[in-house]
């Protein structure tokens, strides 16, 4: 029997909506999970069941209509006051998205740096990190490329980096190996896999070939949690 | 603030994309509004430094007068300006007349003058044309360099001036009207003839262009005032911009007299200088203006188009400050960089304005500035280094000002929403 302790997100009857013209559409609904500390979570759920809304509040980029969430057992509300969430994001989150999301007009390199100095490290520190970080993840040749002149593996490779660079206890990946063949997202998914040791990763895709990567799968159907397992 | 100057300098960075050439664009008008603003201010500066300058020469640091009346006991009133703190003080007679040259007659301004006394006062070593004597002995004079062009007139010409107090001897009008010749025609007041000695130039239009200097002792008889009397007596201090406690001494020893300064005398012209120049500062800063909105369009179109980027970097821990600092900070460094080129190409402007004056000129075929308009024969320009400062702090105030709008929307945008922006 697992106790509080052992998650680092919580959800506690966690509800969200959107306003949808005159209408209303509630996405997720009365949602309450555990995310494993140090453990690889995959939220599975075909297209518009949620997933993308229920990682947005894990993320802190959105609030709950209802319910609560926890991080380390703190109220993330507790964040989020005085525009507390964007500090909170930059500490303790990383995220990676499907399209990389990466900025056009910087390098390799500077796209890792910004996240870093956007949290108060220097220049030079940031530097630091990021060529250290790129080198991990084998691109440590391509610092100084845009983004538009890597493939979409080294592409994601950099977006994993600039989620690394802040050293974040929870890492966030919206369908990372969405736009990528089968061998170059089966070298991100084993990316993943050894940093899942050493934090918490919480990944959502629609691809149920994937579930048995991860140490922890959870349904989402219409924004209801329709199953978990290990 | 070290984050946002990286990524605010970095989306300023030339691309050949439309944001960036509207930029340009705004950065253009930046400086054209700067520099527009530095020539027009620094010319009317100049133009009222000069103007300044040339009324002191010409009319001294202060007048003492009877009002419409003569003065007849001009010494002790030279003494009292001296007492007060003048460093030189001089009876003169100034009275319109009538200059009489052939055929041809032309009202003209007649200065009396003791030249010993006026002549270093007035300067007139240096505007004394070569050849020419300021010495003004009995039957001399000295005219305007504009007057002696006019009339053809060079040293050792005779001219011939009419006062109206001798004119009027010679006529009778009649109480029930009609005019008819004193003593029944036979009354003749001859007019004055002097010879010309000397060309003085002042650089100043209108009085070289009127001005005719002569002994004192002589205007008296031409005007018929009675001999050692004045019109008024000029005097000079130390520093003509700081006259209050001299015109305050003398006003207390000449209770009866009129103390007037030259800038109570010429008090309208002043004012309206003054209002002019502030004036075209509010005209021409709408340049700048038209430049902020066009940063601040420019902006909102950036904004739009990073739309996701900014999502992003609140995704990565950019808080609202930050946001807006990046966008306030490209506003800010479009008009440092709009004032800097601007103060550049203004104070050029200035330093080769006369050559640009003779080019325009000559492709006009007309004076650019003609002196018959504006008074002088240049064009002046003083740069004063807070004009400068005030132009280029408007201009970069309004051009942060233009960031607030677009910033605020940046800083506003929510993260999920802004990630899903297509």
């Amino acid at each position: 029997m697992m106790d509080t302790a052992d998650f680092l997100v919580r959800l506690d009857h966690v509800s969200k909506g959107y306003r949808l013209g005159s209408g209303r559409l509630e996405v997720l609904h009365d949602l309450s999970y555990g995310f494993v500390r140090h453990a690889w979570t995959m939220l599975l759920g075909a297209s518009g069941s949620g997933k993308t809304t229920l990682l947005n509040l894990i993320g802190a980029l959105e609030a709950p209509d209802a319910g609560e969430l926890f991080y380390d057992n703190q109220s993330y509300r507790e964040f989020a006051s005085g525009g507390g969430a964007a500090h909170f994001r930059g500490r303790k989150i990383g995220f990676v998205f499907q399209n990389y999301q990466l900025l056009p007009e910087f390098s390799i390199a500077e796209n890792v740096m910004i996240g870093a100095m956007l949290n108060g490290s220097s220049r030079r520190a940031a530097r630091a990190r990021a060529e250290e970080l790129l080198d991990r993840v084998g691109l440590a040749d391509r610092l100084k490329h845009r983004p538009m002149e890597l493939s979409g593996g080294e592409q994601q490779r950099a977006a994993i980096a600039r989620a690394l660079v802040n050293d974040p206890e929870l890492l966030l990946a919206d369908e990372p190996t969405g736009n990528l063949d089968s061998a170059t997202g089966r070298r991100i998914l084993d990316f993943f896999r050894e940093l899942a040791r050493e934090r918490t990763v919480i990944m959502i895709t629609h691809n149920e070939s994937l579930a048995g990567e991860a140490d922890f799968v959870v349904r989402l159907s219409d924004g209801r949690l329709s199953g978990s397992g290990a | 603030m070290r984050t946002e100057l990286f990524l605010a300098l970095r989306y300023l960075r030339p691309r050949r994309s439309a944001v960036s050439i509207i930029t340009l664009i705004s950065m253009i008008g930046v400086m054209l509004g700067v520099a527009v603003l530095i020539v027009v201010l620094s010319v009317m500066t100049g133009f009222t430094d000069i103007m300044k300058e040339k009324l002191i020469q010409t009319q001294a640091h202060l007048h003492v007068t009877h009002g419409r009346y003569i003065i007849y006991d001009v010494p002790p009133i030279e003494e009292a300006v001296r007492k007060a703190g003048g460093v030189n003080a001089a009876p003169v007679i100034v009275m319109p007349a009538l200059l009489q040259n052939g055929t041809r007659f032309d009202p003209k301004l007649v200065m009396g003058v003791d030249s010993a006394k006026i002549r270093s006062a007035m300067k007139i070593d240096s505007v004394l044309r070569e050849g020419g004597s300021f010495d003004l002995a009995p039957g001399e004079a000295v005219l305007g360099s504009r007057l002696a062009l006019q009339q053809g007139l060079r040293v050792g010409d005779k001219i011939v001036l009419h006062s109206s107090a001798r004119l009027a001897e010679m006529i009778q009008v009649r109480p029930g009207g009609g005019v008819s010749g004193a003593d029944g025609g036979q009354k003749i007041v001859l007019p004055t003839e002097l010879t010309v000695t000397g060309i003085v130039n002042f650089g100043k239009y209108d009085f070289d262009r009127d001005i005719i200097f002569m002994n004192i002792d002589d205007a008296a008889e031409l005007f018929g005032f009675p001999w050692g009397s004045a019109t008024a007596v000029y005097g000079w201090v130390p520093d003509p911009f700081d006259m209050n406690q001299i015109t305050t001494n003398l006003a207390e020893a000449l209770p009866g007299s009129q103390v007037e300064t030259w800038q109570t005398l010429n008090a309208q012209l002043l004012g309206v200088l003054a209002v002019e120049k502030n004036m075209m500062f509010f005209l021409l800063i709408f340049i700048v203006l038209v430049a902020a909105f066009s940063i601040a369009n420019t902006l909102i179109t950036s904004v739009y188009q990073k739309t996701r980027e900014i999502g992003l970097i609140k995704a990565l821990g950019g808080g609202r400050w930050q946001v807006m600092n990046i966008f306030m900070l490209q506003g800010l460094m479009v008009g440092v960089a709009g004032s800097l080129a601007g103060t550049i190409f203004g104070c050029l402007v200035i330093y080769g304005r006369h050559g640009i004056m003779h080019v325009v000129s000559k492709i006009t075929g007309r004076p650019l500035f003609p002196p018959e308009m504006y008074f002088f024969n240049e064009l002046p320009a003083h740069i004063v280094p807070g004009d400068v400062l005030i132009v280029v702090l408007s201009a970069i105030a309004l051009c942060t000002a233009g960031g607030i709008v677009p910033a605020l929307r940046a800083a506003k945008l929510d993260p999920a929403r802004a990630l899903r922006y297509e």
